[in-house]
């Protein structure tokens, strides 16, 4: 798990930030299986019968809520996109109104991206 | 379509909006020497018509008319449409293709959809609008100001735009024009879309209400 992060970090897909959080969770779930009887304890709490289902329980509220979060991020991030795209498509408009391209200058205005 | 816009009213100036397509809506709106606005991707429509929004907003327009540039409005009834709005009696002015007129009539599912929102709208407002989702429109600076806000959607204008402004205390005013037929294929494909589409509308509404104080609030600003 930690190489995984390592490699991606050094490949630059993933940031900083967030391999410090991955790691953290990876240290956090050895710290649960280190206190195991922590676990036991919290388990009579909830009133599960294997550690197990503790486990399983709070994982997957804790991918729930990790999910829910990146939602947000991703619709944040759509928004902004959004509004650049928009922007950067006006503010071109508005530097050809003033600068109008040549007639014969061939090269087309670069803000197309090619599929 | 241009050629068309231009010839019937000279005096005003057009803008075209280009939603990251790769036909050559660019070039050809460039050649007519209106202006251009291209997105450098696909953002969806009620994006694109916003663009056209702030751009208006920009260059201090007083009033706004939207087309779609598929062919499916008549030119000619731009002035029916401007009319209203320019003298005062209603802020936006919606072209309606069902006001007196049976000649298009959709297929029952959607006939439903339509009907179901219609009622849901009138329920709200009090005002029936028989044509929320039309893609024609003339506005004034109000509409433009909100439109240009957060709150405008990225897919598809319909009820709740209209419930929204209605909060603002924007008059509205539908005005009979004639609509063809689409000459490009429908957007909606896939038997999963429509109901798809009632659910997000059903729950944009329910939001829109929601933020009913909030756009009530902000009504002396615009």
């Amino acid at each position: 798990m930690v190489s995984i992060i390592f490699y991606l970090v050094r490949k630059r897909r993933l940031r900083e930030e967030y391999a410090l959080f991955w790691i953290g969770c990876g240290i956090l779930m050895l710290g649960v299986i280190w206190f195991y009887q922590g676990l036991l304890f919290v388990s009579s709490l909830i009133g599960s019968v294997t550690p197990t289902t503790t486990l399983f329980l709070f994982g997957f509220i804790f991918v729930l809520l990790l999910c829910l979060k990146i939602s947000v991020s991703l619709s944040q991030l759509k928004t902004q996109i959004k509004i650049l795209a928009q922007e950067v498509a006006l503010l071109t408009t508005y530097k050809d109104e003033h600068h109008p391209p040549e007639p014969g200058d061939s090269e087309k205005p670069c803000n197309k991206l090619t599929p | 379509m241009l050629p068309k816009v231009k010839a019937r009213y000279p005096e005003m100036p057009v803008l075209v909006v280009d939603d990251g397509s790769q036909d050559q809506t660019e070039a050809i709106a460039q050649a007519q020497q209106v202006a251009v606005v291209s997105h450098p991707f696909n953002l969806g429509y009620g994006a694109a018509i916003q663009t056209g929004y702030k751009y208006a907003l920009e260059k201090q327009c007083h009033y706004v008319v939207q087309m779609d540039a598929d062919g499916q409005h008549e030119v000619e009834d731009v002035a029916l449409l401007v009319q209203p709005v320019k003298q005062g009696f209603c802020d936006l002015a919606l072209g309606s293709r069902f006001l007196n007129n049976a000649s298009y009539r959709p297929a029952w599912p959607r006939r439903v959809g339509i009907r179901f929102f219609r009622g849901i709208t009138k329920l709200i407002t009090g005002q029936p609008i028989t044509d929320p989702t039309s893609g024609f429109q003339a506005m004034n600076r109000r509409v433009l100001q909100i439109f240009t806000g957060r709150h405008f959607p990225d897919d598809y204008p319909d009820a709740d735009v209209l419930v929204m402004l209605n909060f603002y205390g924007i008059s509205i005013q539908e005005i009979p024009v004639r609509m063809y037929a689409s000459t490009t294929r429908s957007m909606h494909h896939g038997w999963w879309r429509p109901f798809f589409y009632m659910a997000k509308m059903c729950f944009s509404l329910l939001i829109t209400c929601s933020l009913k104080g909030h756009f009530r609030r902000r009504r002396s600003s615009v």
